[in-house]
């Protein structure tokens, strides 16, 4: 049991004695003392109040709004796409921070700096260029690309990793995306000759766009590395980066 | 004078059972929606979604004191609920699988803040006791005609000490389990819910 200097229960103690997980002699020391004392006794009332006020809350709390188009969008978008689909409705409105069937139209349309905008349009046009890239792929796969050539290294490669000051929380998250984003090209680039030139330049514009807004988004977050928008924009440069390679090493080698 | 406590009238946004939380039928169980959503059935997904939004939103929004947040911590969870629903057991309650699911989303994003803003929570609470009271460098609870909402008083609270209030008092976690979760000391925990209730006294009595 402990005691203020005014010689009265201390909170520590009165809630412990409301909370019944005082021990035997010091809860007899305490209600000795609240026996003789009507000011703790009105104090022990206002922290049982609380508890009780606590304790009386509605379980359930309804959200400003439907978030359930958020949550459906970002489990589509978590799963395979098939190559070549549709793009228009997936790039969305850049303007106003929407991106159609996409969580981020719940959580990013109010409140963005222009700088932000221009990063946002940046994602909308990834994910045109992604497309397009992929639907490449599938012709070449389709067929019409039988040219059995040796593109140039794929450019950008180190786009990723200009010396940018990121927060730190970040940085084990991007060395993990480095990971996966060096296997894929190393994949991709052991089967280059098994994809048409057309489609290899294609795919390297892509990826050199990529690495673009990458690169702008790590400087962004390296001058405001409390945002969480921007945060969320590189991550989505790096997923990004990652599924095109990824489906792109894939088509390889089933070719 | 002992203290005088008035509650607000909920505020819109509070009910008991929620707009989006439908009721349960036969024909859509909840077992049956767990099954077919594990199958990849989104639409039964979203059965479980209406079914316990505003428990999650709860949760949520008490934890982090903050309602755009607490949308995005929603999303969150039901996110990750999606992806680990294959690994429910049926040994708990669906509720309370969902339930431990919100807070540790909370908790998880709760650290990844501290780690962005280089920030510790207990640090950020100890700004409790500096001159200007208790609330010096929080946001005062709005007070309308000597009444108090409680769930704004919470959500003025240090971080810290919201999150451990709210686990005990609100959602009758015992302090080992909220140890265990949060990886803090008991001792810690104790104290940061006892400054949770002597600041929320404070702010039902102005």
């Amino acid at each position: 049991m402990t005691t203020r200097d005014d010689g009265h229960l201390s909170i520590e103690t009165l809630g412990d004695y409301a909370d019944g997980v005082l021990g035997t002699p010091e809860r007899g020391a305490a209600a000795t003392h609240l026996e003789a004392c009507p000011s703790c006794r009105r104090e022990l009332e206002r922290v049982r109040e609380v508890i009780a006020m606590a304790a009386a809350m509605p379980a359930s709390v309804a959200p400003d709004a439907d978030l359930w188009p958020g949550v459906r969008a970002e489990i589509e978008r978590r799963r395979v796409v098939p190559l070549g689909a549709a793009h228009g409705a997936e790039a969305g409105n850049a303007e106003t921070g929407e991106r159609v069937g996409s969580i981020w139209s719940v959580r990013f349309v109010a409140g963005w700096t222009r700088r932000e905008r221009v990063l946002l349009a940046v994602a909308a046009v990834l994910l045109v260029v992604a497309t397009s890239a992929l639907a490449a792929i599938a012709r070449d796969r389709r067929g019409n690309g039988t040219q059995m050539a040796r593109g140039p290294e794929a450019p950008g490669a180190v786009a990723g990793t200009a010396p940018v000051a990121l927060p730190v929380a970040y940085r084990a998250i991007e060395a993990d995306y480095q990971r996966t984003i060096a296997e894929l090209r190393a994949s991709l680039d052991a089967q280059r000759g098994a994809l048409s030139p057309a489609t290899i330049a294609t795919v390297d514009r892509s990826l050199r766009i990529i690495d673009d807004a990458i690169a702008e988004a790590r400087t962004a977050l390296a001058n405001d590395p409390g945002n969480r928008a921007l945060v969320d924009m590189l991550t989505a440069g790096y997923e990004q980066k990652v599924d095109l390679l990824r489906r792109a090493a894939e088509h390889t080698s089933k070719i | 004078m002992p203290a005088t406590v008035t509650r607000r009238p909920a505020p819109p946004f509070v009910s008991e059972t929620t707009r989006q939380d439908g009721p349960a039928t036969p024909a859509d169980d909840e077992s049956g929606l767990v099954d077919r959503a594990r199958r990849g059935d989104v639409d039964a997904f979203e059965g479980l979604y209406r079914r316990h939004v505003g428990r999650v939103f709860a949760i949520c929004l008490r934890m982090s004191g903050d309602r755009i947040r607490a949308a995005e911590l929603t999303q969150d969870t039901f996110v990750r609920l999606w992806e680990r629903l294959e690994s429910f057991r049926g040994e708990s309650a669906l509720s309370s699988w969902i339930h431990r699911m919100a807070v540790n989303v909370v908790l998880a994003a709760a650290r990844s803040d501290n780690r962005r803003t280089a920030r510790v929570g207990l640090a950020e609470d100890d700004r409790d006791g500096e001159d200007g009271g208790p609330w010096e460098g929080m946001v005062r609870p709005e007070s309308t005609d000597e009444r108090i909402d409680l769930e704004a008083a919470i959500a003025a609270l240090p971080p810290g000490a919201r999150r451990v209030f709210v686990l005990h008092d609100i959602e009758g976690y015992r302090h080992e389990e909220i140890a265990r979760i949060t990886g803090n000391a008991e001792g810690t925990l104790r104290a940061q819910l006892h400054r949770a209730r002597k600041l929320l006294m404070e702010a039902l009595t102005r």
